[in-house]
């Protein structure tokens, strides 16, 4: 695990899935091998999860995962980042405070920053994120063009 | 289940045609022998394409280039037959192929 470069979160797959050019670019050094990069089991599950997600996107996702290394979702990784999302002001955050259906979709978007920021304190490795303003009160993010 | 099925378009003309015999760079080769594999096109239709392209002459078999698959998806009817599939069938595919998915696969 301590062997990827760095951390990219469900927003740079779904960059790379759109066409970005600085996606692109990122995820192809990474299918040949020139850069490592992890990607938490959470990331994946709101990509499976996706409303737009088919067929297609699933035999596409499957063979891309191949190229990166996951970042598994266990027992240590779920508890200490529950204790970042506890311990930050998300609760107090106000796009989040009142769940309704239409906010509780980034809400399930945000809980995912806490499993990256997990990786990043455990790995001790750089976030690379097309969605910056998604993670709250943490900023030492990268985006795929600067990577 | 997983047998492949691969289209492998044939010269079907009566067209005369003659033999050319030339040496060409290993590389050039090299690449010529991958893009046929990769493409499922024969060495033989690649360069006759490249011939009628460098003579600026409508492609030689122009029903068949008008047929040629724009994507990934639609150049190989194993993966066609697996995306009609519902999420979650499983799927068995090569290393090379699962490196061409990754790459080409989101790209319409």
């Amino acid at each position: 695990m301590n062997e990827i470069d760095a951390i990219i979160d469900s927003s740079v797959l779904l960059a790379y899935k759109s066409g970005d050019p600085h996606a692109k670019n990122l995820i192809f050094r990474a299918i040949e091998q020139e850069v490592r990069l992890g990607i938490s089991t959470y990331s994946l599950f709101l990509i499976w999860g996706s409303q737009h997600f088919d067929r297609k996107s699933e035999i596409a996702f499957t063979s891309l995962i191949d190229y990166l290394t996951p970042i598994e979702l266990d027992l240590p990784n779920a508890l200490n980042s529950g204790n970042l999302f506890r311990e930050s002001n998300i609760y107090l955050a106000e796009n989040v405070h009142n769940v309704d259906t239409d906010n509780s979709i980034d809400i399930v978007k945000t809980i995912e920053n806490f499993f990256v920021q997990n990786a990043y304190y455990k790995l001790t490795k750089p976030i690379i994120t097309c969605s910056p303003d998604m993670y709250y009160e943490f900023s030492d993010l990268i985006e795929p063009k600067d990577f | 289940m997983n047998k492949r099925y691969h289209t492998m378009a044939r010269n079907n003309s009566n067209e005369p045609t003659r033999q050319l015999f030339a040496k060409i760079g290993e590389p050039l080769y090299l690449a010529l022998k991958s893009k046929s594999a990769q493409e499922r096109l024969s060495i033989r239709e690649i360069l006759e394409e490249a011939l009628a392209q460098y003579l600026k002459q409508p492609s030689i078999n122009p029903k068949e280039t008008d047929e040629l698959p724009k994507n990934i998806w639609q150049k190989d009817e194993y993966l066609l037959m697996q995306a009609e599939r519902p999420v979650g069938a499983p799927i068995s595919l090569s290393e090379s192929e699962k490196k061409q998915i990754a790459k080409e696969g989101f790209f319409e």
